[in-house]
């Protein structure tokens, strides 16, 4: 990944009626990285895309698509971004291949050598000839993703990519775009509300409630699971008061876990050998050691202060 | 843009409903040429008949005891002009060929209008109502663009019904009726009231040319009410209510000097041919500026209404 920026994002604002749905939201999208908007429904993630798609207005700031204002130069600033905004919605009466085939023409430079590629690449190509009335929804998705893809966009705009997928689906979906963003140095934004999915789709995440960022994190600094890092360990003992005075000569602070009646230890990977065998040797009986990995569910609720479940 | 338009015209002509309403156009013409030959009963004593029709007519017009209203007195002179040129070029009344059938088909295109308001109105709406506007316009294609080339695409059905009610009502014509006579005079009322004539061919295309303007606007209409309330429905049926009402409502109003302004006092250009204008004073140059200032006006609130609409939902 390169610090080369794709897509920049300044203090874009959406004002309807008298209801701010996207408040001054800045932000900027790396080369080759996994982008996503994260928050609950109606926190504005649609919206701020529809913005940089140019499917609404944008009341103020702006959007640049390598370098070029969306609202001054659609037409070339499209001409490198790929988008699904929601449900892929094509053509029903016409063939997959006839669909693909109308936005070609839209855009300079697509070829049916193009199309085919695309179509291998998401591999449709055995019902490609079908009409897409007979499609099933992932069948769509994938229909959907080729036609994003159709024109080699630098950037990739997916909202609520996974809405409606199986489980495998989103799976398949999910290794596309890695390796899409990995092979051909493709900047991806995605939006969701399912944070468990983010935390596998996305490098960095923005999390936005009530139309403001209300943070940008990188995942890996979320889950807290650089291997260096201290990491919260949690302890299965026998005897807690004997564990606990261990854990005190040992300089460690230590604290009851949540529910499960066992102790939580924040140290250092590299010295949990060194902590169990004090324990043992304490007298301790240890039937139970293993690290505690925060998941972006906590740190999200954390963050946003609110008890929600996804 | 050609290729814009090359999109839009494949998908309308892709849907079936396009071809249906195609087949139904062939199908009333066929339908009528039928029903039309069935009637043609040749008589033997037409001239005689004609000829005692005119005397009455001439001894009615004589008659100072009989009051007749100016526009029955026109007709009725118009009716024997029409009568004693038939028997010098020994028509009988009621005579077909396919140019004389091609000229009654207009009624044929007036259904044809109402399919091609269906198309209108459904080339806008029907994308909002499917999500496909959502693609259409996320490609690096500008909106204004996107909705000239839809509209242009909606020209082009209706020329291209025209053209088919034309050509088939021309061919299913000659089979049943024969072709000659598209140079043969056709005698009519003008609109200064006097009796004149025009070969049927001028005729026809002055007709079908008429007819296609007056079609445009209502397609404009359908088209503009489409971009505007994205709803296929209300555009089709808003439009076809303005076809059939419009004119009777000029007819309604006409003592009032606005009545002229009314875009349905001058979508039919072919009454400064023949019939005269419902509003005395009206001239046909003035109509032609009437519609296009409807023409720009119905245009510039689509293109407006389209370019600025925010795609939510």
């Amino acid at each position: 990944m390169s610090n080369e920026v794709a897509l920049e994002i300044k203090n874009l604002t959406k004002v309807i009626g008298r209801k701010t749905i996207v408040d001054d939201l800045s932000f900027a999208v790396r080369k080759g990285e996994v982008f996503g908007l994260l928050g609950p429904n109606g926190a504005g993630k649609t919206t701020t895309i529809r913005m940089i798609v140019g499917l609404i207005g944008i009341t103020k700031g702006s959007v640049l698509v390598h370098e070029v204002d969306v609202t001054k130069d659609f037409e070339s600033a499209m001409s490198h971004v790929g988008a699904i905004v929601e449900n892929p919605e094509m053509y029903k009466y016409l063939s997959g291949y006839q669909n693909l085939l109308h936005f070609a023409r839209m855009t300079p430079g697509v070829n049916r050598a193009r199309i085919d590629e695309v179509v291998e690449l998401v591999g449709l190509k055995s019902r490609i000839h079908d009409r897409v009335r007979k499609y099933s929804l992932g069948m769509r998705q994938r229909l959907g993703l080729a036609l994003a893809l159709l024109r080699d966009p630098s950037i990739l705009i997916l909202d609520e990519p996974t809405n409606g997928l199986d489980p495998a689906g989103i799976r398949e979906f999910r290794d596309h775009l890695r390796s899409l963003a990995a092979q051909r140095g493709m900047s991806v934004i995605v939006s969701s509300h399912l944070l468990a999915e983010m935390e596998l789709m996305c490098d960095r995440v923005a999390i936005i409630q009530d139309g403001k960022l209300v943070d940008i994190r990188s995942i890996n600094e979320m889950k807290g699971d650089a291997p260096t890092a201290a990491q919260t360990t949690r302890f299965k003992v026998d005897n807690h008061e004997l564990a606990m005075s261990t854990f005190a000569k040992a300089d460690l602070a230590c604290q009851p876990a949540p529910e499960s009646g066992e102790l939580d230890v924040v140290l250092d990977p590299l010295a949990v050998a060194d902590v169990v065998a004090a324990l043992v040797h304490a007298g301790v009986k240890v039937s139970g050691v293993r690290t505690v990995t925060r998941t972006l569910e906590e740190s999200f609720l954390e963050m946003t202060g609110e008890v929600r479940h996804a | 843009m050609l290729k814009l338009i090359q999109n839009e015209s494949i998908k309308i002509a892709l849907r079936l409903r396009t071809w249906i309403m195609a087949a139904l156009i062939v199908v009333i013409v066929v339908v009528a040429a039928i029903v039309i030959n069935a009637h043609l009963k040749p008589n033997a004593n037409w001239k005689q008949t004609l000829l005692s029709q005119n005397a009455q007519a001439e001894a009615t017009l004589s008659n100072p005891h009989v009051y007749l209203p100016p526009i029955d007195r026109v007709r009725l002179k118009g009716q024997v002009a029409i009568n004693t040129y038939d028997i010098a070029h020994n028509l009988p009344p009621g005579h077909q060929d396919a140019w004389v059938f091609t000229l009654g088909s207009l009624s044929v295109g007036q259904i044809g209008v109402v399919f091609v308001t269906v198309v209108a109105g459904d080339i806008v709406a029907g994308e909002f109502a499917s999500g496909t506007i959502k693609a259409l316009l996320t490609q690096p294609v500008n909106r204004t663009r996107i909705i000239l080339s839809k509209y242009v695409s909606v020209l082009l059905v209706t020329l291209a019904m025209f053209v088919l009610v034309l050509v088939s009502s021309v061919v299913i014509g000659g089979i049943f009726f024969g072709f000659k006579g598209v140079g043969e005079p056709l005698v009519f009322v003008n609109a200064k009231q006097m009796v004149t004539q025009m070969t049927t061919g001028s005729f026809i295309l002055l007709g079908y040319a008429f007819a296609l303007i007056s079609s445009v606007m209502i397609v404009t209409i359908a088209f503009m009410i489409s971009a505007v309330f994205r709803s296929s429905a209300l555009a089709i049926a808003l439009s076809i209510i303005t076809l059939f009402v419009g004119v009777s409502l000029v007819q309604l109003l006409s003592s009032f000097t606005w009545d002229k302004y009314i875009l349905f006092a001058n979508t039919d250009l072919m009454q400064y041919i023949t019939g005269g204008p419902p509003v005395a004073g009206m001239t046909m140059g003035f109509s032609i500026v009437v519609l296009a200032v409807y023409f720009i006006v119905l245009n510039a609130v689509s293109w407006r209404v389209f370019v600025q609409r925010d795609v939510s939902s």
